[in-house]
């Protein structure tokens, strides 16, 4: 049997993305139509960054899914397009050294879902780093 | 007129060529993956079997345009380089022939001249069909040209 781990997929802007769920601490609204959660009191007066802008692109329309990290200086609260469930996968498979990205590391790599669908696997730790950066 | 399999395509709004021998493969795109804070060229990266995770270049974004997220449908053609395959997505598949008239230097020139400045240093020499002239894309050239 192969090594698994756990991923909460997540949709940020035009990027299907996976972030190991260990590392994130609190789902506190999946977005979209299906959920009205009410905000988390541990996270208020914590500003949500559209996970999509800090990637750099326009996000989409409609309620957006609000995730809590623990950031290297604080909690982060990350809003994302859509959240699209948890699941296990293997190890993704490495980005090749044609693929260049200006935040190096922040992709461990890609996986693929069963219907075919790719999904890159942010690293959380990179990824608080851009959000302290400001990017 | 000089003798050669090239495959013929479209790309970028560019009509283009390839010795076929410099194509690993052809493939339908299907899923892709855009990658955040990659070169505006790259349209993202694909599963290519057993290649695993391939890049998959889009001209359109080498000439200031924004390549679609997904083309499903789309054909790649697959470049062994050595840095690894690297695909590019055609426009237009136009086909293969195997022969073609070159163009003069000055010909060539011209035709290089309608082209977006971008492309300039990814094409070679030029040629022409009964259909109409081409330039020669070099796989190697293009990733040069997007710093890799």
């Amino acid at each position: 049997m192969a090594e698994t781990d756990r991923y909460l997929g997540v949709l940020a802007g035009p990027f299907a993305l996976a972030l190991p769920l260990l590392t994130v601490r609190q789902i506190l609204d999946v977005g979209g139509s299906s959920s009205l959660a009410p905000t988390d009191p541990r996270a208020l007066g914590v500003e949500p960054i559209s996970l999509a802008r800090l990637l750099h692109k326009p996000a989409q329309e409609g309620r957006p899914g609000l995730l809590l990290f623990d950031g290297h200086i604080g909690p982060v609260l990350l809003s994302v397009c859509g959240v699209s469930g948890v699941f296990d996968a293997p190890p993704p498979a490495p980005l090749p050294r044609t693929v260049a990205c200006r935040w190096p590391g922040l992709v461990r790599g890609v996986l693929a879902e069963a219907g075919g669908t790719l999904r890159l696997v942010l690293d959380p730790r990179v990824l608080m780093g851009l959000v302290e950066a400001g990017a | 007129m000089s003798q050669g399999q090239v495959l013929l395509f479209s790309a970028g709004g560019l009509r283009l060529g390839v010795f076929l021998a410099e194509v690993g493969r052809l493939l339908v795109e299907e899923h892709i993956a855009p990658v955040p804070f990659s070169h505006p060229a790259l349209a993202g990266v694909m599963i290519a079997g057993a290649d695993g995770p391939v890049p998959v270049f889009d001209l359109h974004g080498l000439f200031g345009g924004t390549p679609a997220t997904q083309a499903p449908g789309a054909t790649v053609a697959l470049f062994p380089t050595a840095k690894g395959p690297v695909g590019l997505r055609l426009q237009t598949l136009l086909g293969t022939i195997a022969s073609y008239e070159p163009l003069s230097e000055s010909a060539t020139a011209a035709l290089l001249d309608q082209a977006p400045e971008a492309a300039r240093g990814t094409l070679t020499n030029a040629a022409r069909t009964p259909e109409g002239a081409f330039s020669f894309f070099s796989p190697d050239a293009f990733l040069a040209r997007v710093g890799l």
